[in-house]
């Protein structure tokens, strides 16, 4: 295991240190191919908190995730880091991990709902408690689908086992990355993923999620309609469209 | 131990989809059982083109099946789990190809025996031949999964695959084909040995990294 990290022999004494640094964005830009959506996006995310990316579809809401995630490279490379640590070095960091939840849900369709999950956990933690599987699956109410092909689920059934992994034992996982998640969900389960959410944050997590939907918990917010670059094109103009309704 | 998880994955997974890797190996057989009812019972000719057609069929064979190897993970978005994960993205390329080679390669090998019924080859003229498959299939394995991690984001343009790939796997399959008649002339197979061995070292030694580099792309598009 590697502990190397730039300018700080803090956290090899204290192995989980950088749990009480906060994440900032430093004058962010995002860009999808060679066309520019945000510039100068910056926040400070401290330990405990829950941001919620707002903004018009198309404005960068998921490439901002994907950034974060560290899929997409950085034009700069200081301006999103972890307390002192760039992007490029989180995962140096001791016992460091994070849950990404996309638009792919990283189910392979021909696998059963408990496979998907075991590889999917694994490959942070190596081996997992089997029981643990069974509760995360009955705390999003798909409890005995254990050993169904996903393929068999419908779409808002793949989207709850795809959740059903906040519920695993997962105290490393600081930092929850959510796209949309609220997509497909039917009334009954919010309330159970809003208290999961907010228990997360109380716990010292931090969550950093995108909707359209205002959410009933508490959270910062971070509207990216604000960093629009503002282009010639009707990009902004549909953008302005929206928030005047 | 993580290792072994997602080892224990790609096994599972080869076993549900076998319809994929079924069909390269039954084109192999194909090939091996067609070109001796073409060219007729003259055993003389059967006996000197049969390590050409083996080693040709082979290795058309790898590049029919490897079109898919990384496609679904793309689409379901296993690789950006792997690669948000603590998981090396070298080491699972590696364990990918791995398993789809003991599903191809390892299996053309033992396949390769039924040149003894059909083209009336000696068993050690047979076994240098399996030999040479052992060592051969495996760096084009590699070759050909390369060109596959570089076009996985091109959907539909699986003629790049043969493209990229064959210009590489040629110098094995010159080597590989030559083994068999050098042990024929009753000289040393080593040096051919050592120059096939070679290419899978230096193959498993870069190709993975390269693999690696050319998923990650494929996320950004």
């Amino acid at each position: 295991m590697k502990n190397a990290l730039p300018r700080s022999g803090t956290y090899e004494d204290h192995p989980k240190a950088w749990a009480c640094q906060p994440v900032i964005a430093d004058s962010l830009n995002i860009q999808r191919g060679d066309f520019p959506l945000c510039i100068g996006i910056s926040f400070v995310l401290p330990a405990g908190h829950i941001l919620h990316i707002k903004g018009p579809n198309g404005v960068g809401k998921t490439t901002l995730l994907l950034l974060l995630a560290g899929l997409l490279p950085f034009d700069r490379a200081n301006s999103l880091r972890w307390g002192e640590v760039s992007r490029s070095d989180w995962a140096d960091m001791p016992n460091w991990s994070l849950l990404y939840l996309g638009h792919l849900l990283g189910l392979n369709a021909a696998l059963t709902v408990a496979e998907n999950l075991t590889f999917l956990e694994s490959l942070d933690f190596g081996q997992m408690q089997p029981d643990a599987i069974a509760s995360a699956l009955e705390a999003v109410g798909l409890s005995g689908y254990e050993d169904v092909r996903v393929s068999k689920l419908s779409v808002g059934q793949r989207r709850r086992v795809s959740l059903s992994r906040l519920w695993l034992p997962r105290a490393a996982h600081e930092l929850w990355l959510l796209d949309e998640p609220l997509t497909a969900l039917d009334s009954t389960f919010l309330p159970v993923l809003m208290t999961k959410l907010s228990a997360h944050a109380e716990r010292g997590g931090r969550i950093i999620l995108t909707s359209h939907q205002p959410l009933p918990i508490h959270t910062e917010i971070l509207d990216l309609s604000c960093y629009v670059v503002d282009h010639d094109t009707s990009f902004t103009d549909v953008a302005t469209m929206e928030y005047a309704e | 131990m993580r290792v072994a998880g997602v080892f224990r994955r790609e096994l599972r997974l080869r076993y549900k989809s076998s319809a994929s890797w079924v069909q390269s190996i039954v084109f192999f057989i194909m090939v091996l059982v067609l070109f001796p009812l073409a060219l007729g019972a003259n055993l003389t000719l059967l006996h000197q083109v049969a390590p050409a057609v083996v080693w040709v069929a082979a290795l058309l064979s790898i590049l029919l099946g490897v079109d898919t190897l990384f496609r679904s993970d793309l689409d379901d978005g296993t690789l950006e789990q792997i690669v948000v994960s603590r998981f090396p993205l070298t080491q699972w390329a590696v364990i990918k190809v791995l398993v789809h080679w003991m599903s191809g390669g390892l299996l053309l090998v033992a396949l390769s025996g039924l040149v003894v019924p059909l083209y009336g080859l000696s068993m050690t003229e047979s076994g240098t031949l399996a030999l040479s498959l052992l060592v051969g299939t495996p760096t084009l394995t590699l070759l050909a999964a390369l060109a596959a991690a570089l076009t996985v984001p091109l959907r539909g343009q699986i003629m790049l695959i043969p493209l990229l790939a064959l210009p590489l796997q040629l110098p094995i399959l010159i080597f590989a084909t030559g083994m068999v008649s050098v042990m024929q002339r009753g000289e040393s197979i080593l040096p051919i040995l050592a120059l096939l061995l070679a290419g899978m070292i230096l193959a498993g030694l870069i190709l993975p990294w390269a693999m690696a580099a050319a998923l990650r792309l494929s996320l950004q598009s």
